[in-house]
């Protein structure tokens, strides 16, 4: 049997937080399937694994697994739509609403793919994300993260600020248009802007604005070649003995020598 | 004497410089007001691209639901918030379709397929559009039976290495000494005036870079092919018009998290991304022009090592090779054709993020042409990239180099004595707004002290140290790249 590549998610409920939060029990939604493309499989808590349809609500401890060449969109909660790419294995540890203010505290664990965010800006509340070697504390809008084969983690994002910490110590502030890479060990690479256009504007990269005309080929004024031996003679020095100053020819063309 | 008005030269190529004069910032000025103008409702305050998901998200709930009356309020909700995105329009246009309207059906379906972006199949959303178009010609005016559309949900995280990008730049500004003469040295120009010291001119200048490149992911190599061209103009001394044609071949090895290498040739894609080392290659050919005429022929090549230090640093090897033959060369000992190998060590110091770092380096070179311009070269430079706010850049640079000539040749008047000694300072900036994702607005500020110290004997030869001053305003435009 070919080995497939799944995308795993896994809706695990979390302990109840201070009183007022009431986190989803095992068998409340947290969130509904939104489209679904090829081989999505999922598998409730205790149940069989079964192909997942548009509409199917999503529990926690719900397995859901995308095969290869197939996706998935979920909506969690009322603000959260997550997309799943293709091998992707995504993991939700916790969703909770706090009743008093209506947030929403989700939790998502990416084991191994890809996925993308997109929080709207009715979303309050925390939204975490934790993958092999990071965790990430989100306070934007639409960010995406890929777990490679390599157990990197690559976070890029596209509109809002992220926070990115490596499981080994180190963090970063990823804000739009910016990414960063985890590895297996050490922090997170600086952010770097993911459009490299304005970076090849620097000096080193021969950016435009540093060219100076002619400068390549020019050792000194071009209007020196032809007219070296016209210049005007100069005064004559304290050391010249003719007392009539002297032709700026080359010492080199004087058949007498200097 | 000043100047006069017969510093005008003639003749075809004096035309075009004329216009092009006249033209080249005159383009960029428009293309500006244009893409700014085209651009003003992207400009505009954003909604967050959440709301439109989740907008998106529950109208595909409703439409599966048969909510299609809710699932067209939230499909013109995301719309509003994501005008561009066609799959936001197909999925209108078929809820519309849904309940009836196929007039509304087949105009948002057509809005879909003309959109720049989306994430739908247009062969299903033909066919869908003809069967509106039908019955809305028919005036089938129930609702309808529409299936959901057909959805590949793929998406990359990081963008792809285009395999095609452009880059073009246009510059007008003032240099203070073209002519690069000393403030009390008089000659004459090539169309018979004199020039006393020092004098300013008005230039523009425009490049254009090509690039195309293909990745090889699996063993990390890019191979690239880059095409540049340039061309100053310049408003009174049209003799110092130069121009510039190149072709480099590169492959590199490796990924930079900047998306690209810098190397002695310029600089090439590579795919986003972090590896240990980085390798890079380089040959290339290029043609400089004076005036409209040949002046010089350039065989280079190059290669660079990038060796990363965690996040904190970088630690780069440059080594060049050019081989530049000028058109008519002097005889010896002037004869300015030969060959230059150099060699450079680059240090980076990042600062919490890539584009924000302190870039050091030192380098040697030697040249070998005629007697009189044999030199030794040694320098170091220093530029700093500072982003001030999300799209504001500042770039500073400054470098130093000497030169050390090996004949006595290279006394140009006296040709005897100690060797002539170059010292060549060069400061810049350049401060760099990002106005549109595919236009950079710039401006720039050079100063170039460059002395030369040669042995001036006993009968009073000119100085020719000169200082030079720049300021452009300019404008770059990056297409191709998908950004």
């Amino acid at each position: 049997m070919r080995p497939r590549t799944r995308t795993l998610v896994l809706l695990l409920l979390a302990a109840a937080l201070a009183a007022g939060s009431s986190p989803a029990t095992a068998q409340d939604p947290v969130g509904r399937m939104v489209q679904v493309h090829n081989e999505v499989l999922g598998t409730p808590p205790g149940g069989a694994a079964a192909q997942m349809a548009v509409a199917d609500p999503v529990v926690l401890n719900h397995a859901i697994e995308t095969g290869r060449a197939s996706a998935a969109r979920l909506l969690v909660g009322e603000h959260a739509p997550i997309d799943l790419g293709q091998s992707t294995r995504k993991v939700i540890t916790r969703h909770e609403i706090v009743a008093a203010t209506g947030e929403e505290r989700t939790t998502l664990q990416v084991l191994f793919g890809k996925i993308q965010v997109a929080l709207d800006s009715l979303f309050s509340g925390e939204f975490t994300v934790e993958t092999p070697n990071a965790s990430l504390g989100v306070k934007g809008t639409v960010f995406r993260v890929l777990v490679d084969s390599a157990g990197r983690t690559v976070v890029a994002v596209l509109e809002g600020i992220v926070e990115v910490t490596a499981r080994a110590g180190g963090t970063v502030t990823l804000t739009a248009g910016t990414y960063t890479v985890v590895g297996e060990s050490g922090p997170p690479s600086p952010p770097a802007p993911f459009a490299p256009s304005l970076g090849t504007l620097a000096p080193s990269a021969g950016g435009p604005d540093f060219v100076v005309p002619g400068e390549d080929v020019l050792d000194q004024t071009p209007l020196l070649d032809d007219q070296r031996f016209d210049l005007p003679r100069q005064p004559p020095g304290p050391n010249d003995p003719s007392g009539q100053g002297a032709d700026l020819t080359s010492a080199a063309d004087d058949p007498n020598g200097p | 004497m000043r100047p006069s008005d017969s510093r005008r030269p003639h003749g075809p190529h004096a035309s075009f410089r004329r216009a092009a004069r006249i033209l080249v910032p005159a383009f960029g000025w428009v293309l500006a007001l244009l893409l700014a103008l085209s651009a003003g409702p992207a400009l505009a305050a954003e909604a967050p691209a959440g709301d439109a998901a989740v907008a998106f998200a529950r109208g595909v709930l409703a439409f599966h639901d048969g909510e299609h009356e809710a699932a067209r309020g939230h499909f013109e909700r995301a719309a509003q918030l994501a005008p561009d995105d066609g799959a936001v329009r197909y999925w209108l246009g078929l809820t519309h379709l849904a309940l009836g309207r196929p007039d509304d059906a087949a105009r948002e379906i057509r809005r879909a397929l003309d959109a720049p972006a989306g994430a739908f199949d247009p062969e299903e959303a033909r066919q869908r559009l003809a069967e509106a178009e039908r019955r809305a010609a028919a005036g089938e005016t129930a609702a309808a039976a529409v299936a959901a559309p057909v959805w590949s949900g793929d998406f990359r995280v990081l963008p792809e290495l285009p395999r095609f990008d452009g880059r073009l730049a246009l510059a007008y500004g003032t240099d203070s000494n073209p002519n690069l003469l000393p403030d009390d040295l008089t000659l004459v120009t090539p169309d018979g005036d004199l020039v006393e010291g020092e004098e300013e001119d008005t230039f523009g200048l425009a490049s254009l870079r090509l690039g195309l490149q293909s990745t090889d992911a699996a063993e990390r190599r890019t191979v690239g092919l880059v095409v540049e061209g340039s061309q100053s103009f310049h408003d009174q001394f049209g003799y110092l018009d130069f121009g510039r044609a190149a072709v480099t071949a590169q492959v590199a090895w490796g990924q930079d998290p900047s998306g690209f290498v810098s190397g002695p040739l310029g600089y090439s894609r590579t795919p986003l991304g972090r590896t240990p080392v980085t390798f890079l290659v380089q040959v290339g050919v290029a043609r400089d022009l004076q005036d409209g005429d040949a002046l010089a022929d350039t065989l280079a090549g190059g290669a660079t090592l990038g060796v990363r230090e965690g996040g904190w640093g970088q630690t780069e090897l440059h080594a060049s090779y050019r081989d530049v033959d000028f058109d008519a060369d002097d005889p010896e000992p002037l004869a300015r054709s030969g060959e230059t190998v150099r060699g450079e060590v680059v240090q980076y110091f990042y600062f919490g993020r890539r584009n924000r770092y302190l870039r050091l380096a030192a380098a040697v070179a030697e040249r070998d042409a005629g007697a009189a311009l044999d030199a030794e070269s040694t320098g170091g430079r220093a530029e700093l990239s500072l982003p001030l706010a999300p799209r504001w850049t500042l770039y500073l640079a400054g470098s130093q180099r000497q030169d050390d000539y090996q004949e006595a040749a290279s006394n140009l008047f006296t040709g005897v004595g100690d060797p002539r000694e170059d010292e060549i300072t060069r400061y810049a900036a350049s401060l760099a707004w990002r106005a549109l994702d595919a236009l950079v607005l710039s401006a720039r500020v050079s100063a170039i002290d460059h002395e030369i110290v040669t042995d001036r004997g006993v009968f009073g030869v000119p100085d020719l140290s000169y200082e030079r001053r720049l300021a452009t305003i300019g404008l770059t435009w990056f297409f191709g790249s998908g950004e």
